[in-house]
């Protein structure tokens, strides 16, 4: 058995996509339950694991970013810590979205991540690895890769787990977090009121309570999509065996040299959950198993 | 609708006159025209979704609007949904319900969204949907209450109601037009648009037909989608005999990846596109742009042979994907709009990719 690096990682990701039915390319939002209002940029679907550098997120928006939270060297069965790797930066390339395609490609929570291409700065190393769905013919676009490979790396379903979500997030209550957001809002919104602030902004805000009101008026309670998809996770686990790229010295940081063969590759799981459509966040958890070359 | 008629025997229908089509129904007045979006739309749309009885405040804002308003001129649908909940009650159930159980659907059938960590979701509505198997007279009667509540012909006009809700835009529109006249929520559409497609039209007073080439493609493959999909509900809607295999590859193919995916896309497209060719002598008329047609340029019927259907809907989608790299790949396209068509492309060619493979067809190529 190989030596394994063991990295958990967890953090708030942004996430701007427009919803179902709304198509895929909606850059503004119609017929879903997202939306892009007064001159916030378009929704670009891209799952951004750090703050994005063009743009501000959303007011109350939580602080945005993945990381790693243990790193540690399994030998024989004795944990050992990786300084170097702990609270390193997780990051997805290339404008990873959620491929799904208005269910062209999977049923909704069964979408896989394309591309998915992640990397990890640490202290004077950096990690990063492709898992392209079809690691034998990685340039093979996604919308003609076999169902089953799709399948392979997509998500496992939507999973009621509410606590999943408690525990990772200390939110156990979703209708009282939208109940204190809009409250917040309506402070908000009567404080650049009264300063006849910027009408865009005003605009904003009038449109994200709408929203929330939307949510907080639904019948049964959090019946509706913006309050009741806080519940739910997402969860992923494959192998990554595409490209790979490590930077630094390995022996000195992490302490013997990491494995890059395709098999069994680097093992990923995660769960995105925790979705909040007012500021379009979601929670992102999870670790990263590298085998150590023997 | 579908349940309802196939619960007695009786066939899906979607055939329809093309548009503009004079009022549809007994006292409804309001024609059925396709146009671009404002007062007097809106106003139609609320005309159509007449309830039967008013509150005085709704009475008041139609009578502004409306001359010599009427609400009784509008409430041919309350009556033809009346007259069809009474005909349900008042029949022998054992003569009236002979259609196949196996033909009714419902909303998971429709939408199949995952279960709950293995708990069934039920007949719950998806997006708003929700879709009931007609089998005896009880369930004929929720689902005409359910199509009456929700806007076609309700007894007053209930806030959850369409009625209510095309009242509420045209207030909001109204509102904003009195604040800035020139406000102009809509592109520059044509009224009922048509595609140049060689088809004669005895009366071509109220239509446009596109003269613009370009966009004249696109309005093709627009109407080959909306028929194909017309085709496949027709078949998915009315046959006993498919296998859950063939049935899951047209709920797969016609309602989400369809709708969604491929008709909304296209038709946004065409809203974006000239509708006429480039004429010097008449530049308000270059402004005009297209939109979708929503033509049905064949008889909507029933494909009555099974293998027949399957290759039919294979050779139009087949037809489709080509049709629609094509334009992806025209280079007199605008870059957003290629962008688009590319994603059109990519999703028929999986839609067909997953169709054949459902179906038992062979390879999708491209």
């Amino acid at each position: 058995v190989s030596d394994l690096l063991i990295l958990e990682y967890e953090g708030w990701i942004l996430l701007r996509l427009p919803t179902d039915p709304d198509p895929p390319d909606e850059k503004r939002g119609i017929s879903g339950y997202t939306f892009a209002f007064g001159n916030e940029p378009d929704l670009d679907r891209v799952l951004h694991l750090q703050p994005p550098q063009t743009f501000k997120p959303r007011s109350h928006a939580p602080q945005i970013g993945v990381f790693v939270q243990n790193a540690t060297r399994i030998k024989e069965g004795i944990k050992t810590p990786i300084p170097a790797l702990q609270n390193a930066s997780v990051n997805l390339l290339d404008n990873p979205t959620i491929e799904n395609r208005n269910w062209v490609l999977t049923l909704p929570g069964e979408e896989p991540i394309v591309p998915f291409n992640m990397q990890i700065i640490g202290e004077n190393i950096m990690l990063r690895r492709k898992a392209p769905l079809d690691y034998k013919n990685p340039d093979t676009p996604f919308w003609q890769v076999s169902q089953e490979l799709i399948n392979a790396q997509g998500a496992h379903g939507l999973e009621f787990e509410p606590g999943t979500i408690g525990r990772a997030t200390g939110i156990w209550d979703t209708l009282a977090v939208a109940k204190e957001r809009r409250a917040v809002l309506a402070v908000d919104l009567e404080a650049l009121e009264k300063k006849h602030g910027d009408p865009i902004e005003i605009t904003i805000l009038k449109a994200r309570i709408a929203q929330l009101d939307i949510a907080l008026n639904a019948n049964p309670p959090n019946s509706d999509r913006r309050t009741a998809a806080r519940y739910f996770v997402e969860r992923f686990g494959f192998p990554m065996q595409g490209e790979t790229e490590i930077q630094g010295d390995q022996q000195a940081t992490l302490g013997g040299l990491l494995a890059t063969a395709p098999v069994p590759g680097w093992q990923v799981y995660f769960w995105i959950g925790a979705w909040d459509p007012d500021v379009m966040c979601a929670f992102m958890q999870g670790s990263l198993e590298i085998p150590y070359q023997a | 609708v579908c349940n309802l008629l196939t619960a007695i025997g009786e066939s899906p229908l979607f055939e329809r006159p093309n548009y503009p089509l004079k009022s549809p129904y007994r006292s409804v007045e309001a024609p059925s025209s396709l146009d671009a979006f404002s007062v007097k739309t809106l106003l139609r749309f609320v005309c159509f979704e007449m309830p039967t009885e008013l509150n005085a405040e709704n009475h008041a804002i139609l009578a502004a609007a409306i001359p010599n308003f009427d609400v009784k001129d509008y409430d041919g649908l309350a009556q033809l949904y009346t007259e069809i909940k009474f005909l349900f009650n008042h029949t022998d159930p054992q003569v009236l319900f002979i259609g196949d159980p196996k033909v009714q659907f419902s909303t998971g059938d429709i939408i199949p969204a995952t279960s709950i960590r293995g708990v069934n979701l039920g007949n719950a509505p998806r997006y708003n949907v929700q879709i009931t198997p007609v089998v005896d007279v009880a369930s004929a009667n929720h689902v005409i209450e359910q199509i009456m509540e929700e806007g076609e012909g309700a007894s007053e006009d209930d806030e959850n109601s369409h009625f209510y809700k095309f009242l509420q835009i045209y207030q909001q529109l109204t509102a904003e037009l009195a604040r800035h006249p020139n406000f102009a929520p809509a592109r520059p559409v044509v009224a009922n648009p048509k595609t140049n497609n060689g088809t004669f039209y005895s009366d071509p007073r109220h239509i446009n037909v596109i003269t613009n080439k370009l966009t004249n493609q696109v309005s093709d493959l627009f109407d080959m989608a909306y028929n194909t999909l017309v085709l496949m509900l027709l078949r998915y809607f009315g046959n006993a005999n498919q296998t859950q295999s063939e049935l899951d590859a047209l709920q797969y193919a016609a309602f989400f990846p369809f709708m969604t995916a491929v008709i909304r896309p296209l038709g946004e497209i065409l809203t974006l596109l000239p509708a006429f060719q480039t004429s010097r002598k008449n530049p308000a008329r270059n402004r005009a742009t297209a939109g979708a047609s929503f033509e049905l340029a064949r008889r909507a019927e029933y494909l009555p042979h099974s293998d027949t259907a399957w290759q039919v809907f294979h050779m139009q989608l087949q037809l489709m994907v080509t049709q629609a790299q094509a334009l992806s790949e025209n280079p007199r396209f605008t870059a957003d709009i290629r962008n688009r068509l590319t994603m059109i492309y990519e999703n028929l060619y999986r839609v067909l990719m997953t169709y054949d493979a459902k179906i038992g067809l062979g390879g999708t190529s491209s």
